[in-house]
């Protein structure tokens, strides 16, 4: 076969449907990687109008620009965007469109769970911004404190918008780290081991697995924010013994280490383009990684450093002071690592080195405010000032958007297979630069002469006014360069003028496919036997288009890539892709109707809405796997792997392990809510206790002992090709029996509205009895997907992906029942 | 309103410790640029990695960064215990925010009402504030006498505040609060011992 | 996913202590102080005899990487770089423990 009949043979089994229909229907990475990019800019530019709005309104003391309640909505609705629905999904747009050109293979691991979360984000975020276009945008602060946002002082449906809003939306940022996680471990190259791992691999798969830890803590949040809002359960209210502190600590748990997953990516970018533009390779590869982990890790120990002006007793508030420290350490690290790449090489200005310039001076005046303000008492002078505003812009715009920039010009030519026309970048980095410092220096300066941040104007006489139009004036020269700045790429995106392929010199994968790249990557995937093999092997484009590699031969339209293993990146089976779909937007659209039944208070529909997506995800599933054993599959270089249907651990099972670490942090969460209010909440002991029943908790623990047990004798009876139905059936049995005393449980407790103790109940029993009916569907599934027979000895996948949760819903039941027995029976 | 206008103890430590933080801080930036900037300058030979790594990562990564944020953190770790450390022979006030406003009680006996939005407190005296709030999160703060602290439903926080000399410090409320954020603010007003008596005994409004 | 598992572990564990002595010092300083008093603790002795406990696992950990290493180098040298990390991090960020231990 020659390459050009090879190139069309795979762009008819990969493309993408033709025109505007594709939109709806495309799976591919590249396509989704561009449209979460584009939509992210979009609200980027939103939310820079905002804040042109916030510094138009501050120019001028008494300025009767935006009234105090229009300026509220302003500045939440401008941190709220700026965080969720720019940031956040513009590194999933980079690492969707990046990771598996990177990585030398074709998609990520679920092309459909990619599509899926774009249309949630997609909608969610249309959600937020008609609450901005009506008039209605939350108003109470980005990161919404109640009791301010409860019921009783934030009565109307702003605050709602924002509960549910950026819930669906993060459903799309759970999505795409799952699919990070799995992809990079799981989806690369053959031979490509960890090491030989491109740096950016590692800053995403850590930022990956930090999503999956960190949001979790805000969902709760928000749904028992949520459900005090609409049904009264009283978790933040002090007089009915919540403690609206239980609010800031789940919020900060998310909220400081995403500060960090905004920041790792874009160190990633800064890691893969620094040694490029320096012309050498990243000094301290092997201590990079571990920073990277380290600073995850540290950046969970951080969150109450949000709250040192809360009363938290000091020497609690010293451990976050010191390990706040302690987190500036391994980002120094990376910082002098990057300096020391420079040292290593010839360093060559170019546009994305300017970009690179601009986030060194940024990001390090941003990382010493954040050591003072790590301090304790210092913070507790300036906390809430404008100080505070500065120091955290300087962070977000040094740590991300200068670095995010780079990483555009540095990738642009390989989206576009372009190369820039009108020299506009440089001007644009300059205004944008010298805009930003102006702005933001100055603000410095404001939050120690005592402005407080949020305020909505201020008195001509306390001697702000020259400072304060000061940073309005460098704010529009500032927008007037990041406006420029975007002319240049949509000219470059539109005026073509043909450029050579790989420009910069660089030799990760990426570059070795065409610019702008096919729709399925990679010819044949490449052997991999260093950490740059585009520079070891300068024909490796062409040998690859030939077919030298793996799944150089296409077979019937399946759409083929490889799975390895974790550590060596030997190859372990072959997996076959879904091909364009529009269910995913259809199940991200009912998704929304749940949403927007929850917002609208249409209470009726939302249980059609949750039947309907329940209904679309059995559909999803169903469509996978076979009713055959189709045996080895040759790869290529005469290798042989099963398929990855045809394995223990098929796709699914690595999706669900993950999912199941973000769905353990959010009832990690939960416990710690109950032991918090606890502990801490004025307003305890409860009026009432739940009356201790010793044969719900006998029946359902016993159940839960019995579930993991028959599970397994269900799993032996299908690798050893026996009936496996009433194995599988007696343990969605022991599920019925466990969600029957977690229902008894519910229906016990004292009265949810009238102490947060009852409240905190429902929400256990509530949460274990979810997952033993998702459970129980499970099994129902497997169970007849055995009498279809798309389960054998070698299709043995379900079953175990069945086990997963099963254990989980077991040991979750299990955790229910006690914690919430154990104190009523003590006392 | 200016932190850098100290006009008590707690503020003077902690404008001290501002002024010592700025300046290390303006050394570092120094240091980092200049150490940027000397990496575009033409060199001779290619340097060795093992070296690179030993003098960028170990050297300045780790043992620089540590000794001076272990310096730093001592400095405000002391600084935050002595800030709030009991003190003995303190006047005992009470501050309760609210929507409308502040309210603040004193000591002794009924001779003395509550105050509305001012707070009297004697000159050259620590006086302990327990500060509490009636709906939402409010904040306490003099920004020439002390940091702030928060107000939280159900919660009664503490601090300690003392103005060197009698005169008016302006206080605000620190928290978003809504409609209204911009005018909560309040007054402390320092007296000298015969005022203060005056005050505690009713004769003075 | 073991090798992965081998470079989490340690940073993980001091994870896991921080936060259970920052909760475990909170609940001494709390109302529910009595609970912790059924076991024979004292508020202040609590969260350091946990402390000294901590310290011992983390070097447990660290000297398992070194007796039990990796097959791959790279692995190897990553997971001890984050094991001693995370024993500077639980001396460091644990230390204020040292200087006062009231609930002031």
């Amino acid at each position: 076969m020659t390459a050009l009949k090879r190139h069309r043979r795979l762009e008819a089994i990969w493309a993408s449907e033709k025109g505007f229909r594709g939109w709806f229907s495309t799976v591919s990475h590249s396509d989704l990687g561009r449209m979460f990019l584009f939509t992210s800019f979009f609200y980027f530019g939103v939310a820079g109008i905002l804040a042109m709005l916030i510094r138009a309104q501050l120019a001028t003391p008494h300025s009767a620009w935006a009234s105090e309640e229009v300026y509220a909505q302003l500045f939440t609705m401008h941190g709220t965007i700026m965080m969720f629905l720019f940031a956040i999904p513009a590194i999933e747009g980079m690492a969707v469109y990046l990771i598996p050109k990177m990585l030398g293979t074709r998609d990520l691991a679920y092309p459909r769970l990619t599509a899926y979360g774009f249309w949630c984000y997609a909608f969610g975020g249309a959600m937020m911004l008609s609450s901005l276009a009506l008039g209605l945008a939350p108003d109470g602060g980005w990161f919404m404190y109640p009791p301010l946002s409860g019921g009783i002082h934030a009565p109307g449906i702003n605050t709602d918008f924002w509960l549910i809003g950026i819930t669906f939306v993060e459903i799309s940022a759970i999505c795409a780290a799952v699919e990070l996680c799995v992809s990079i471990l799981k989806y690369r190259a053959p031979g490509m081991s960890l090491d030989k791992m491109p740096i950016f691999a590692w800053y995403i798969l850590v930022t990956a697995l930090m999503i999956l830890t960190g949001f979790p803590p805000l969902i709760l949040g928000s749904i028992l924010l949520e459900l005090e809002r609409a049904f009264g359960l009283p978790f933040f209210q002090a007089d009915l013994g919540g403690d609206s502190l239980l609010w800031q600590h789940l919020f900060w748990l998310f909220g400081h280490p995403e500060v960090y997953i905004i920041f790792l990516p874009a160190a990633g970018i800064l890691s893969t383009v620094i040694p490029v533009m320096a012309r050498t390779t990243l000094l301290g590869y092997g201590w990079i990684v571990a920073s990277i982990v380290a600073l995850a890790f540290l950046s969970f120990g951080l969150w109450v450093h949000h709250m040192f002006t809360t009363g938290i007793p000091h020497m609690g508030v010293a451990f976050f002071s010191a390990a706040s420290t302690l987190v500036a350490v391994p980002t120094a690290v990376q910082v002098f690592a990057w300096i020391g790449t420079m040292w290593k090489g010839r360093p060559d200005l170019r546009l994305p080195m300017l970009h690179i310039l601009g986030f060194f001076f940024t990001f390090v005046i941003g990382g010493l405010t954040g050591v003072m303000v790590a301090i304790v008492p210092f913070d507790w002078q300036v906390h809430d000032t404008a100080f505070i505003t500065a120091h955290l812009h300087y962070v977000l715009f040094g740590g991300f958007v200068f670095p995010i920039l780079a990483g555009v010009y540095y990738w642009l030519p390989l989206v576009t297979g372009c190369r820039r026309f009108f020299k506009l970048g440089e001007s644009a980095f300059v205004l944008t630069f010298l805009g930003f410092h102006g702005t933001f220096l100055a603000m410095h300066v404001l939050g120690l002469l005592g402005q407080r941040r949020r305020i909505h104007t201020y008195d001509a006489d306390a001697g702000w006014t020259a400072i304060n139009l000061i940073a309005s004036i460098a704010s529009f020269i500032m927008a007037i360069g990041l406006a420029l700045a975007l002319i240049d790429i949509i000219i470059h995106l539109f005026v073509a003028v043909r450029g050579k392929r790989s420009p910069w010199g660089a030799g990760t994968l990426e570059w070795a496919t065409m610019s702008p790249p096919p729709s399925y990557n990679f010819a044949s995937l490449p052997h991999i036997t260093s950490r740059e093999p585009y520079s070891d092997t300068p024909t490796l484009p062409s040998d690859l288009a030939r077919g030298t590699g793996y799944l150089g031969d296409p077979q019937g339209d399946r759409r083929e890539t490889l799975m390895v293993d974790i550590a060596s990146g030997r190859p372990e089976a072959l997996a076959v892709y879904p091909s364009n779909t529009t269910l995913p937007i259809r199940m991200a659209a009912v998704t929304g109707v749940f949403f927007l039944s929850l917002l609208l208070k249409v209470y009726w529909l939302t249980p059609f809405a949750v039947i309907a997506v329940a209904a679309f995800a059995v559909r999803w599933a169903w469509s996978l796997g076979a009713t055959r054993d189709a045996g080895p599959q040759l790869i290529g270089r005469d290798m042989q792997v099963p398929l990855a249907i045809e394995t223990e651990k098929p796709p699914g099972w690595w999706g669900s392990a993950f999912l199941l670490v973000a769905n353990a942090t959010f009832f990690g969460s939960l416990l710690f809510g109950y032991a918090f209010l606890w502990s801490i909440a004025p307003g305890w002991p409860p009026p009432e206790w739940l009356t201790f029943s010793i044969l719900e908790v006998a029946i359902g623990i016993g159940a839960a002992l019995a579930a993991p047990v028959l599970i397994r004798v269900a799993n032996a009876r299908v690798n050893a090709s026996r009936p496996a139905t009433p194995a599988s059936a007696a343990t969605l049995g022991t599920i019925v029996l466990l969600a029957v005393c977690l229902v008894s449980l519910i229906l016990r407790a004292p009265s949810p509205t009238e102490h947060a103790y009852g409240a905190t109940l429902l929400v256990l029993g509530s949460y274990g009895l979810f997952h033993a009916v998702l459970t129980g569907i499970m099994l129902a599934f497997v169970i007849v997907r055995m009498r279809r027979g798309y389960v054998s000895a070698a299709r043995s996948g379900e079953p175990a992906i069945a086990r997963l949760w099963v254990d989980y819903t077991a040991g979750a039941g299990t955790l229910c029942l006690l914690v919430a027995h154990v104190p009523a029976w003590l006392t | 309103m200016s932190i850098l206008d100290p006009a008590g103890p707690a503020a003077r430590d902690i404008a001290a410790l501002w002024w010592v933080m700025l300046t290390g801080s303006v050394l570092i930036l120094a240091l980092v640029t200049v150490l940027t900037a000397l990496s575009f300058r033409k060199r001779a030979q290619v340097p060795d990695e093992a070296r690179l790594e030993r003098t960028w990562i170990l050297g300045m990564g780790l043992g620089f960064s540590m000794a001076v944020l272990a310096a730093l953190l001592a400095y405000g770790i002391a600084t935050g215990a002595r800030l709030t450390a009991p003190v003995a022979d303190a006047v005992e006030v009470t501050a309760e925010a609210s929507l409308e406003g502040w309210t603040f009680g004193y000591p002794g006996d009924a001779a003395r009402g509550q105050t509305a939005d001012v707070l009297h407190i004697p000159a050259g005296q620590d006086v302990v504030v327990s500060i509490t709030t009636r709906d939402v999160i409010h904040s306490f703060w003099v920004p020439r006498l002390a940091g702030k602290i928060d107000a939280i439903p159900g919660h009664v926080n503490t601090l300690t505040i003392r103005a060197d000399l009698p005169g008016t410090y302006q206080g605000v409320s620190a928290e978003y609060s809504g409609p209204g954020y911009l005018d909560r603010r309040f007054e402390v007003r320092a007296l000298d011992p015969a005022d203060w008596q005056a005050f505690l005994s009713g004769e003075m409004p | 996913m073991r090798d992965l598992l081998r470079i989490l572990a340690p940073l993980l564990f001091w994870l896991a202590a921080f936060s259970a002595i920052y909760g475990l010092h909170g609940l001494a300083c709390s109302r529910q102080s009595d609970v912790l008093g059924g076991f024979g603790l004292s508020a202040a002795a609590a969260p350091l005899a946990a402390w000294g406990m901590a310290i011992a696992i983390q070097s447990a950990i660290l000297v398992m990487l070194h007796l039990r290493p990796a097959a791959s180098a790279f692995v190897q040298r990553v997971s001890l770089v984050a094991g001693w990390t995370a024993l500077g991090a639980m001396l460091w960020s644990l230390f204020p423990l040292l200087l006062n231990s009231g609930c002031a």
